[in-house]
C-alpha cells in the first residue's frame, strides 16, 4: 500500500507539470489515430497498419489513405481549431465558460451554411465558403455593436451583444429549416457536425486557416496573459487593451468559422477543452494554447472514431456525441465549483 | 537593453540627490472626468502640475475625486474636457506601451485570473519593455527579483495569487507596477490592507525610490499624518475640485480637516512629525 501511495502522490505531482500533459495527450492522440486506422467496416489489425500504409497492393490501402487517414488528419485539424478558439474566446471575455459560440461565429457560420444549401443546392463546394464567411460576418457586426463610441469594449458588452447576435441568428436559422423542410437531411447533418465523407481537399483548406490562427495564439500567448488581468492594469503596463480584444476575438472568430465550414457546427470542443487545460495546469497561455491544440485534436479523432463505430454500420453525428460527453462535464464543473 | 535599467531610471528622471526640480513631469489642464454610467463629473476643472522628482499626496475624503484623478493623470480614464500633459504631448498622444515605459500606475482594485502565481503577475510588469513577441529576459528577471525583494514578496513568488492574503496581494501588485520601472508611479491607496510594518516598509521604500533614483511618486493616501510624513506637497481634492496644494504644514490645517473632512481636529508636531488629534466632527465646509 505504501510504494502505492507514494507513487500517487508522485503521479499528482507529476500531473502539475504542463511537460507531463503534453507528453500524455501526444501519446493518446497517436493512439487515437491508430485506433481510428483500424477500426471501421473493413477490419485492419493494427500490426498491418504500417504495411498497408506503404504497399499499394495491401487490400487496405486504399481506404486508408482515401478514407480514414483524410478523416483523421480533418479531426485533429478541426478539433486544435476549435479548442484554440475557445481559449482565445474564454480571453477575450474573461470568462472560463465562454465559446467560440459566444460571440455568434457558431451561429452565423450555421446560417450561412444553410443558405448555401438553399440557394445553391447544385454547388455543394459553396457551403464551407458561405459557413466561413457567415462566421466572420456574425462577428464583425457583434463587435460593432459591443463597441459604441469611444468606450472600452468590455467583457460583458461582447458577451451581451453576442447572445443577442446568436439569438437573431438561430431564429433565422429555425425559419430557413422551416421554409424548406425539403432539404432537412443536408441541413441535420450540417448543423450537428460531422466528419463524414471528408477528403484530402477539405483537410487542406481547413489547414491553412488552422495554422495561421494557431500560430499567431502560439506567438502572442504572453500578450494573452495580460489580457486575463482587469482592464485598468492590462492598460497600465501598456496594453492596447481594446486593440487587442478586437485582434483576439478575430482570430477566434476566423478559427471558429473556418472549422465550422469544414465540419458544420461542431459543439462543445471549444468550451471543454481549454477550460480543462485551466483547471488542470492553469491560465498561463504559453501552456493553454499548445495543450487546447493537442486535447482539442484528440477529443475530436476520438469522438469521431466512436460515432462511426459505435453503432455499426450506422454513423452517429459527431457533433451529438461531444454534446454528449460535454453536457455532463460542464455540470460536474459547476458542482465542483460549488462543493 | 542598458545599464540604466534600474528601477525608476529612464526617460524624465532626475539625477540622485535633487529632491525636485520644477519641470513638469505630468500636467493637468482644465480637467473634467465623468466615468461611465455618472450624471455629473467627479473631477471638475482640475490644473495641477506633478513636478519632476517629486512626491506629491493626493488626500481627501472619500468619494473627492483622488482615484479619478490619478487614473486620469495614468491614462486609466479619458477627460470629458480638459487634458493631461506627459512632458510637452498629451497622454493620449502615445502607444499604451510608450506611455507605461514613463509612468506606472497602481489601481486601487486590481483582478487577477484564478491560477495565476505571483511571479506570472509580476511579469506582466515587463510588458512594456518586451517586444512584443519576446520573452522574459535576464533583465527582466533581475528587475522581477528586485521588485518582489522590494515589497517582501519572494518568498511568495511560486504562490497563487488567489491564495494569498489581502496585504500579500496588494503588495504582490506593487511588485507588478515597481517592475515596470517607469520614472513617474501613480499609486492609488498603496497601502490599504497592509500591517504596521509593511506600510512603514513601503512609505521607506517609496522615500528612497524618490529620494536615491529620483522617481516621480504621486500616491493617493487616506491617511493624513502618512502624506505630511511622506510627501514634498500635498494636493487636498475637495468634491472634485482641487481646494489647496502645497507643502504638508501649509496644507494641513486645522480648518482644512474642517472645511474638506467634517472634523474638528488639533495638529501638532511630535519629533518633527505632522500629528493630527480628530477631536469630533465639524459642520462640513463652513467656510467654504
Amino acid at each position: 500500500m505504501r510504494p502505492l501511495a507514494r507513487l500517487g502522490l508522485r503521479l499528482r505531482r507529476l500531473s502539475e507539470l504542463p511537460g507531463f500533459w503534453a507528453v500524455v495527450l501526444s501519446a493518446t492522440l497517436l493512439a487515437a489515430a491508430v485506433v481510428a486506422s483500424v477500426l471501421g467496416a473493413a477490419a485492419l489489425p493494427a500490426i498491418e497498419v504500417p504495411w498497408a500504409l506503404v504497399d499499394s497492393s495491401h487490400p487496405a490501402h486504399g481506404i486508408l489513405w482515401q478514407v480514414r487517414l483524410p478523416r483523421i488528419a480533418i479531426g485533429m485539424i478541426v478539433g486544435a481549431t476549435l479548442g484554440v478558439s475557445g481559449a482565445l474566446m474564454q480571453a477575450v471575455v474573461r470568462n472560463p465558460l465562454a465559446d467560440p459560440g459566444i460571440m455568434g461565429v457558431t451561429a452565423g457560420a450555421g446560417l450561412g451554411g444553410l443558405l448555401g444549401i438553399v440557394l445553391w443546392p447544385t454547388t455543394p463546394a459553396l457551403v464551407p465558403a458561405l459557413a466561413f464567411a457567415g462566421g466572420l460576418v456574425a462577428i464583425a457586426v457583434v463587435l460593432v455593436a459591443a463597441s459604441s463610441g469611444t468606450r472600452v469594449l468590455g467583457p460583458l458588452r461582447i458577451v451581451l451583444s453576442g447572445v443577442a447576435m446568436q439569438a437573431i441568428l438561430f431564429s433565422l436559422i429555425a425559419l430557413v429549416t422551416f421554409f424548406f423542410a425539403d432539404r432537412a437531411p443536408a441541413f441535420v447533418s450540417f448543423t450537428i457536425g460531422s466528419l463524414a465523407g471528408l477528403g484530402w481537399p477539405d483537410a487542406g483548406r481547413a489547414l491553412v486557416p488552422a495554422v495561421l490562427g494557431i500560430g499567431i495564439a502560439l506567438l502572442t500567448t504572453r500578450t494573452l496573459n495580460l489580457l486575463l488581468l482587469d482592464d485598468d492594469s492590462a492598460g497600465g503596463v501598456g496594453l492596447p487593451v481594446r486593440r487587442v480584444r478586437i485582434a483576439a476575438s478575430c482570430v477566434a472568430a476566423l478559427l471558429a468559422a473556418s472549422a465550422a465550414s469544414a465540419a458544420g457546427l461542431v459543439g462543445f470542443v471549444g468550451l471543454i477543452v481549454p477550460n480543462w487545460v485551466r483547471v488542470t495546469v492553469g491560465p498561463d497561455h504559453r501552456v493553454l494554447i499548445p495543450l487546447s491544440v493537442l486535447g482539442g485534436a484528440t477529443l475530436v479523432v476520438v469522438a469521431d472514431t466512436a460515432a462511426r463505430t459505435l453503432a455499426g454500420p450506422l454513423e452517429l453525428p459527431v457533433g451529438a456525441l461531444l454534446a454528449l460527453i460535454g453536457g455532463p462535464y460542464f455540470l460536474t464543473v459547476l458542482w465542483r465549483k460549488i462543493a | 537593453m542598458n545599464a540604466a535599467r534600474t528601477v525608476g531610471a529612464g526617460t524624465g528622471a532626475v539625477a540622485p540627490g535633487s529632491p525636485s526640480s520644477d519641470a513638469p513631469a505630468l500636467r493637468a489642464r482644465g480637467l473634467h472626468v465623468r466615468h461611465q454610467k455618472a450624471d455629473y463629473d467627479a473631477v471638475r476643472d482640475l490644473d495641477l502640475t506633478v513636478r519632476t522628482g517629486e512626491i506629491l499626496a493626493l488626500v481627501g475624503p472619500n468619494g473627492s475625486g483622488k482615484s479619478t484623478a490619478l487614473a486620469a493623470l495614468g491614462r486609466g480614464i479619458a477627460a470629458r474636457q480638459g487634458s493631461v500633459l506627459l512632458g510637452e504631448g498629451d497622454v493620449w498622444e502615445r502607444s499604451a506601451r510608450v506611455f507605461a515605459r514613463s509612468v506606472a500606475r497602481l489601481p486601487q482594485s486590481a483582478e487577477a485570473p484564478e491560477g495565476l502565481a505571483v511571479e506570472e503577475l509580476v511579469a506582466s510588469g515587463r510588458h512594456a519593455h518586451l517586444p512584443w513577441l519576446g520573452a522574459l529576459g535576464p533583465e527582466d528577471r533581475a528587475a522581477m527579483r528586485e521588485a518582489l525583494r522590494a515589497v517582501d514578496v519572494l518568498d511568495l513568488r511560486m504562490r497563487k495569487v488567489e491564495t494569498l492574503s489581502g496585504g500579500e496581494r496588494r503588495r504582490a501588485w506593487l511588485a507588478m507596477v515597481l517592475c515596470q520601472q517607469a520614472p513617474i508611479l501613480l499609486l492609488d491607496e498603496p497601502t490599504a490592507a497592509l500591517d504596521l510594518r509593511h506600510q512603514h516598509e513601503l512609505l521607506g521604500l517609496l522615500k528612497d525610490l524618490n529620494r536615491t533614483r529620483g522617481v516621480t511618486i504621486v500616491v493617493v493616501l487616506h491617511d493624513v499624518e502618512h502624506a505630511a510624513m511622506l510627501a514634498d506637497r500635498i494636493a487636498v481634492l475637495h468634491r472634485g475640485r482641487l481646494y489647496d496644494v502645497g507643502p504638508p504644514a501649509e496644507c494641513i490645517t486645522a480648518s482644512m480637516l474642517q472645511d474638506v473632512f467634517g472634523v474638528e481636529a488639533r495638529i501638532t508636531t511630535e519629533d518633527g512629525r505632522l500629528v493630527v488629534r480628530v477631536l469630533g466632527t465639524a459642520d462640513p465646509g463652513r467656510h467654504l
